[in-house]
């Protein structure tokens, strides 16, 4: 007994050794096979926890990435909705078949605005892709959130794009709720509102009513985001309403932006030209 | 062992930790080379921690890696088997009168002394890491390569982190 004690004495550290080895192989070899609710894993609460604050980190130095990856997939998507919407217009009559080619004669094309003023009277974007990447003068460029602009001049790898923070630029609007259509023009000051004129003040109106792009446009697909009615004010001697609209593009923080190309308007301004 | 030299120790056990489960859980370099530099909390054990209490703090760190790497186990069964190592790879590079006071730091040893008592069995830790992750010998080349670029790597923020350890 007493040489056996003695044995365990002086070999305690191999013995330990072995029991935590066994242990470890125990755990190994059970969360190999029992799959079920173990809890000392990455499900639990407070290991998640952390893990999701590394994350979190870790998401904000991809961001760019992601960003990058977010805009192209949009153009994807923009182009399926522009399309689908073209194809099957739900202001149609039945009868009514909308020619596939019609239908997608909106590409989009990606781009950063690399540039972006604000407090000028007539402001411009610079982005970052020219004739190279197939952008024209005259496209249209929108944002995620709304319409920008329009594409003013383009050199091989760059394009200035008019804003439409503007003076001279005027975008046809229409008024979802009350279907009426009228004329966005930027009246210059404020960076966030735009006015909209020709609406007639006999029609319902109501600030939060949402403006997008109307159908009578080369440029824009309709139903493009243009803004939010921010307050309506009639004057006695007016036909139409004075509305202030505030712009669903940030222009403050503007990124990635796409522009739009419409693949049959040429042949819609010679068409139109031939008959003045 | 003095309660400035545990409270120093403790300190950059939780360093070494936070730095392993943040940090270096995401780095792989080449695809190869994986950093394991919570290793040092064990191999920077002052040397009078008797091996069964270096061992339960092995175990217990091994398991708070493995939790974060969802392999439970696999981390504490390699750690363990460093901390029981480790004396005895002292004993065997060290004159035996040494072994019992030698302080395992940068600045006292020098870089080749210092990577001499710290690598072999920073190789053992990691050999043994991935010889029970792959759990068969299918890979060899590709598990020895692995081993041999961690190796490397661990050794390398292992020296970046005591470079900035004041003697």
């Amino acid at each position: 007994m007493l040489s056996l004690l003695e044995f365990l004495s002086r070999n305690r550290n191999f013995i330990v050794f072995v029991l935590l080895e066994v242990l470890c192989f125990w755990l190994i070899s059970r969360s190999n096979t029992y799959w079920g609710a173990t809890y000392f894993n990455t499900s639990n609460y407070y290991v998640a926890k952390v893990l999701s604050v590394s994350n979190s980190v870790r998401d904000y130095t991809n961001l760019k990435e992601e960003n990058r990856y977010l805009a192209e997939e949009n153009v994807k998507l923009n182009q399926l909705v522009t399309e689908l919407t073209q194809l099957n217009t739900s202001d149609a009559p039945p009868s009514y078949y909308a020619d596939s080619t019609y239908a997608k004669r909106f590409k989009y094309t990606v781009a950063k605005a690399i540039k972006s003023e604000l407090y000028h009277a007539d402001n411009y974007i610079t982005i970052d892709k020219g004739t190279k990447d197939g952008i024209r003068p005259g496209m249209g460029v929108l944002s995620a959130s709304g319409i920008v602009g329009r594409v003013r001049s383009c050199s091989e790898n760059f394009s200035v794009v008019t804003s439409i923070l503007h003076s001279q630029f005027m975008v046809s609007t229409r008024l979802i709720r009350s279907n009426e259509i009228g004329t966005a023009q930027w009246p210059g000051i404020d960076t966030e509102i735009i006015e909209l004129s020709d609406i007639s003040r006999y029609k319902p109106v109501e600030a939060g009513d949402t403006a997008v792009t109307s159908n009578f446009n080369s440029v824009f697909p309709p139903d493009i985001m243009v803004g939010i009615v921010k307050n309506v004010k009639t004057r006695p001697d007016q036909t139409f309403y004075d509305i202030d609209l505030s712009l669903s593009t940030d222009f403050r923080n503007l990124t990635y932006v796409y522009v739009v190309e419409n693949s049959m308007v040429k042949e819609e301004q010679e068409l139109e030209n031939s008959i003045k | 062992m003095s309660a400035k030299e545990i409270i120093s120790y403790s300190l950059w056990a939780l360093i070494f930790i936070t730095l392993q489960i943040l940090l270096m859980q995401h780095i792989v370099l080449f695809g190869y080379a994986f950093c394991f530099i919570y290793i040092a909390i064990i191999l920077l054990l002052p040397v009078e921690v008797n091996t069964i209490t270096a061992m339960l703090i092995a175990l217990i760190s091994g398991l708070l890696v493995d939790v974060f790497y969802n392999t439970l186990g696999i981390h504490a069964a390699a750690s363990v088997l460093v901390a029981y190592t480790r004396p005895i790879w002292l004993r065997m590079i060290v004159d035996i009168k040494d072994a019992d006071r030698i302080e395992i730091e940068l600045g006292g040893l020098g870089v080749i002394r210092f990577s001499m008592l710290t690598f072999p069995l920073i190789l053992l830790h990691h050999s043994a890491l991935f010889f029970i992750e792959i759990n068969n010998f299918n890979l060899l080349p590709y598990t020895f390569i692995k081993i041999i670029a961690s190796s490397f790597f661990t050794m390398t923020i292992l020296l970046l982190t005591q470079s900035f350890r004041k003697s």
